[in-house]
């Protein structure tokens, strides 16, 4: 649906999919991203739809690259995207300082899909502070057709005002779904021309103060430019409040709106654009003597508002997150603005009956919970096994596991428990130096994916080589960028459109860095594993473990196409004593503890025939199914 | 019904892996097929395998936002039956659930730190929580049907077999023709009949 012409019919897209839509409309030739959830759809669906449309689609390895890629191709004069999520843009932040002064000749668009709430991420930073800090445009739709024509506008905007301008997504447009209606796709291939112009171009002391002011310079325009914008728009009803939504949280304004009966008594501001409209901003305090402003996840536009007022000398009360009135971190939703929206307006507004309540909380508190776990015949589960028992047989006691940012993550929770610390991308090995140099007793062992390597660990382990630390970098390798949706990377030898490359070897990495002791092993072949990990443990210096084993996922995707049957396996009751060793230390989630017989079982749906746990099992009570 | 339909909102409720995201996809491209505004909301989190996962999925005339406010929801499509009472703030109390009766019991039960209600007790909650439910072993009739894992096409046929939609079967028919992979039609197709005629039995 991305790349068919279709104009003018109205069809489902996934949010994601209206940002790879409008890019398409929009006549993009360049697209770049490093997966990152909520963002990774995008890419992808610029990446199904690129050798048709002549677009250049890739996997970068970080975001700084991925966004430096389309810098390149934007200044010269193509037009290009790059996504990512919000943290992405940390890492994608030093050449954003730097674009934004010389700007660019083509429409450079930088999405960043937000994630408010923390559902998938670290953090729930406001990217928003970003388009603050760099003094760019940004967009933010409140439903997915209007991400659509922001993302068609954002390349126009870009190329009217030789800025780049940021996207700001959140979760609640990504992972949406709506009817959208589409457009036209433009077909002209413009030819790529570099024009030399080092005052612009060369952002070297002396060069750059002369773009800091070209910048500033444009502000007004910018200004001018987004008061009229359709994305913003002052719907002056009743007088009673006036309430400023941007981005997801108009939509929730609306229904709130409606539901509690407050159309004729109320006006709304919708905010799309940063600057922020600030004639019509005057204009609703010159209306009202009270604002609420709804937005996720900072005080960003609430505090702009008190500035306006401020200056504009308007007497009017300005609510918000900063005067306890909204939520004040996380995602809102309709229920939140309801209750905020009540509560200023002095409403009785009850959610759920009293009389209802309690049952409710009884059916949710019946429901056990569910620990996030790694897949049944997840090599990684394997893979921590091995640690676990390596470290054991060590007998220095428990080690430091520095975390990293992947589905090994889930290690953090039991029975696994070896994710000690978790902070960003590549982070596992240059805090592992860190716990090295300060000097802590107890061995250090940095746990990173193949992709989090490429992104950022590699300059990380020169350093640990360099520096000396002492430490064991074992590399969770299951050939895929698994937890985003099994996007290829370096090491996988495939592009984003799944053509063959040139396949990048983690190990080769690792001894082109200077490390000595770097070994490869199946996670599969259990004491194999543990006696490589053993000696990578008592190696003085730095060793590195790449426990490679295709994602299950893969395996058994592969094996469906194929037709080919899985080897489960199955307890011998009669013969499992009961230790549930492999429920406490192994942790598969096809295993199950069946009370009355105080014996494990096998679930048949989600085994995927590993054969780890039959390795586990110190009676070897688990064994093949035998063919009927 | 009709597409003079103010609201219908539905919201399915599973375990990361149970094929919840594509039944959602089915149901929404068959409400758009019907001329239907559609919103929806799957809300997953980091976890591809093992975790809760809800779809909202909003249709009618004129839609908000992709998630319903709390007591709206007109129907449950309840993929493992824990997964159901997880949702209970959203149901309405004249909502429909529909409930696939196979648990996946969580690794935190198997660490002895919850435990899992039985059917009984699950299936008396819902009963206090909304007006009808209807039980069907979908995870069974996947099996049927050629593998487990088209319990997803189950229950999109035993929503499909309730009538409480205003969508009809040749759409939804059409929706999972243009959505599931090429090849697997005709066991996906055979998938959907029997949750179809499951319920359908069930509700007269």
């Amino acid at each position: 649906m991305v790349g068919q012409e279709r104009v003018g019919e109205r069809v489902l897209l996934l949010g994601n999919e209206a940002i790879a839509r409008g890019a398409v409309e929009a006549g993009v030739q360049v697209a770049t991203s490093y997966p990152g959830t909520p963002s990774s759809e995008i890419l992808e669906a610029i990446a199904a739809v690129s050798a048709k449309l002549g677009i250049h689609a890739e996997w970068s390895t970080n975001e700084k690259v991925a966004f430096e890629v389309a810098i390149g191709a934007a200044i010269s004069g193509v037009r290009a995207i790059s996504s990512m999520k919000h943290v992405g843009v940390n890492v994608a932040a030093d050449p954003l300082f730097s674009v934004n002064q010389t700007g660019v000749i083509g429409g450079l668009v930088l999405v960043t899909a937000d994630d408010p709430g923390a559902y998938a991420s670290q953090n729930e930073q406001d990217n928003r502070n970003y388009a603050l800090a760099s003094e760019v445009p940004m967009l933010e739709p409140a439903d997915i057709q209007e991400a659509k024509e922001m993302t068609v506008k954002a390349f126009d905007i870009s190329e009217e005002l030789e800025l780049p301008v940021m996207l700001r997504l959140t979760s609640r447009i990504c992972h949406a779904r709506a009817d959208v209606i589409l457009g036209p796709i433009r077909k002209e291939k413009r030819q790529a021309k570099f024009n030399k112009d080092p005052m612009r171009w060369v952002m070297m002391a002396g060069r750059s103060r002369p773009r800091h002011k070209w910048l500033h310079d444009r502000m007004q325009q910018v200004q001018d430019l987004v008061e009229n914008l359709e994305f913003n728009r002052l719907e002056i009803n009743g007088l009673e409040l006036g309430i400023i939504a941007s981005g997801v949280s108009y939509v929730y304004v609306k229904e709130a709106v409606r539901d509690l009966g407050l159309d004729d008594r109320v006006s709304v501001l919708k905010v799309g654009t940063y600057p922020l409209p600030r004639t019509s901003v005057t204009k609703l305090l010159d209306s009202v003597k009270t604002v609420l402003v709804f937005e996720e996840v900072e005080p960003i536009i609430e505090q702009y508002v008190k500035t306006v007022a401020f200056d504009e000398k308007k007497q009017v009360d300005i609510r918000g997150k900063l005067s306890g009135d909204v939520q004040r971190q996380w995602d809102l939703n309709v229920d939140s603005v309801l209750e905020s929206l009540a509560q200023v307006m002095k409403i009785n507004h009850q959610h759920v009956p009293t009389e209802r309540e309690s049952l409710v909380k009884k059916a949710v508190e019946t429901a056990p919970p569910r620990i996030l776990s790694l897949c049944a015949g997840c090599p990684h589960a394997a893979t921590y096994y091995a640690l676990k028992r390596a470290v054991y047989k060590l007998a220095k006691g428990p080690a430091i596991y520095s975390g990293d940012i992947g589905c090994y993550t889930l290690g953090a929770n039991i029975p696994i428990d070896m994710q000690d610390t978790n902070y960003c991308m590549g982070a596992s090995i240059g805090m592992g130096c860190g716990f090295s140099q300060a000097g802590v007793k107890e061995p250090v062992v940095a746990t990173i994916g193949d992709s989090t390597f490429f992104h950022s660990g590699i300059p990380a382990l020169i350093n640990a080589v360099y520096n000396q630390a002492r430490l064991t970098v074992v590399v969770f390798d299951n050939r895929a960028t698994a937890m985003t949706g099994f996007q290829p990377h370096p090491g996988t030898g495939i592009t984003a459109l799944g053509d063959k490359t040139k396949e990048i070897r983690v190990e080769d990495m690792a001894k082109a860095c200077g490390v000595e002791f770097v070994e490869v092993v199946d996670p599969h072949q259990l004491d194999d594993a543990i006696a490589v990990m053993h000696r990578a443990l008592k190696y003085e210096g730095v060793s590195v473990v790449i426990s490679r084993g295709q994602c299950v996922r893969e395996v058994l995707r592969e094996a469906r196409r194929e037709g080919v049957a899985t080897q489960l396996y199955e307890v011998d009751v009669g013969r499992c004593n009961g230790c549930k060793v492999c429920i406490t230390m192994f942790g598969c989630p096809s295993l199950t503890w069946e009370q009355e017989s105080k014996t494990v079982e096998i679930d048949h749906v989600l085994c995927s025939g590993c054969g780890v746990c039959a390795q586990v099992c110190p009676i070897k009570a688990i064994h093949p199914v035998e063919a009927e | 019904m009709s597409t003079t339909l103010n609201e219908l909102n539905i919201v399915i409720a599973g375990v990361g892996g149970q094929g919840n995201l594509l039944a959602s996809e089915i149901i929404s491209s068959a409400s758009v097929k019907e001329g239907f505004q559609v919103r929806v909301a799957d809300i997953f989190g980091a976890a591809q395998r093992g975790g809760a996962v809800t779809s909202h999925i909003r249709l009618g005339k004129e839609v908000y936002g992709p998630v319903p406010p709390q007591g709206s929801v007109h129907i449950l499509v309840g993929f493992e039956p824990v997964e159901c009472l997880r949702t209970a703030n959203f149901l309405r109390t004249d909502c429909l659930a529909i409930m696939n009766t196979r648990p996946i019991v969580p690794s935190s039960v198997s660490l002895g730190k919850a435990t899992y209600p039985t059917l009984d007790e699950i299936t008396a909650l819902l009963e206090k929580l909304v007006s009808k439910v209807v039980t069907l072993d979908a995870t069974s009739l996947a099996r049927k049907a050629g593998d487990t894992l088209m319990i997803n096409l189950v229950m999109v046929g035993a929503l499909a077999g309730t009538g409480a939609t205003p969508i009809r079967k040749e759409t939804f028919i059409e929706a999972i023709k243009g959505l599931v992979p090429k090849g697997t039609q005709e066991n996906n197709l055979t998938a959907f009949n029997l949750g179809f005629e499951d319920v359908q039995e069930k509700m007269k």
